[in-house]
């Protein structure tokens, strides 16, 4: 097996990754970098708790092929809060909105979630939908979710 | 009525600011040294006779730690009714019958050792509609009931009374 090595941007830090070349950008996260925050459910694509932002979209990392990733800038849900720990206002308001319940598809819903708000801070309800409608959640019921992704809107500047 | 602290308040919950920033902890997020790897062999027969399992090849492969079957393990069941062996020696009745475990160094030797046992089937007829499940010449899902007697049919005469509501 063919190692490739990567140069990229995570989470606002320059890095350089050296990992089978078969691997996918979410097994290099998990596994190369030990950022767990993104998560496997399904392995295809489909649940969306892969979710992380490369070059500002919403992607799913588990069918990202890894030498795809070179010089671009990626973002995880460990990267959201600032510097200092203080928590990104989409994750003050998934707290606040009871948003969370088991948590597993929650670093994928706010990924997806910040990737509209980055480009679209005042959305309607129905582009809210839309953003996290490639993001299954088995605990919530979504309500809560959706509500926390106006909220955020609303504090966000 | 006095201002109550908990009734009719918003309580925030104490957990689940790790799981909004990464750091929450699931089954598959641990590594600890040492640990092994485990994978299932499953059934591919939705029901089949088990001639014969063959591990010798799986056992061999460098980083197996364990290989069990069915033949390996006590004879304890499990589930609601007690029909279920952990690993199935004899019968299987479902695709994803677990027939074999692995345990290895990584998971992709755990994988690569599942697809080194040899396993010999013979398939017999299944059933897969409750309806046709129920006739007389169905298929028996299982022959004998978990303490050796002789089943005659797949409905199962279980010790309770039903109360339903009248349909209209």
């Amino acid at each position: 097996m063919k190692n490739v090595s990567v140069s990229f941007t995570l989470n606002g830090d320059p890095v350089t990754a050296e990992v089978p070349a078969t691997w996918t950008l979410l097994k290099t996260v998990r596994e190369y970098f030990e950022l767990t925050g993104a998560k496997e459910g399904c392995g295809s694509g489909e649940c969306g708790c892969c979710t992380v932002i490369v070059d500002g979209d919403a992607v799913s990392s588990c069918l990202y092929p890894i030498p795809e990733i070179e010089g671009r800038s990626v973002t995880t849900i460990e990267g959201i809060a600032n510097k200092e720990g203080t928590l990104h206002p989409l994750q003050k308001a998934f707290l606040e909105n009871n948003g969370v319940q088991c948590g597993f598809c929650t670093s994928g819903m706010i990924m997806s979630a910040k990737a509209l708000l980055d480009e679209n801070p005042d959305p309607a309800e129905e582009d809210i939908r839309t953003s996290i409608s490639g993001n299954f959640c088995r605990c919530t019921g979504y309500v809560q979710i959706i509500e926390a992704v106006q909220m955020a809107a609303k504090t966000n500047p | 009525m006095s201002d109550y602290l908990y009734v009719g308040k918003s309580i925030p919950r104490t957990i689940e600011t790790d799981k909004v920033t990464g750091r929450a902890v699931y089954m598959n997020d641990l590594k600890r040294p040492g640990m092994l790897y485990g994978k299932i062999l499953y059934s591919r027969y939705a029901h089949a006779r088990i001639k014969r399992i063959d591990v010798s090849k799986a056992k061999k492969l460098q980083g197996v730690r364990a290989v069990l079957t069915g033949h390996d393990i006590p004879d304890v069941r499990v589930g609601f009714i007690k029909d279920q062996r952990v690993l199935k020696k004899d019968v299987v009745r479902q695709f994803r019958d677990e027939v074999a475990a692995v345990a290895a160094i990584s998971p992709e030797i755990a994988e690569e050792a599942i697809h080194l046992i040899d396993v010999e089937y013979e398939e017999i007829p299944a059933v897969f509609d409750p309806l046709e499940a129920m006739k007389e010449d169905a298929p028996l899902v299982h022959e004998v009931d978990a303490r050796g007697r002789p089943i005659r049919s797949n409905i199962l005469p279980l010790p309770w009374k039903f109360l339903a509501a009248e349909t209209m």
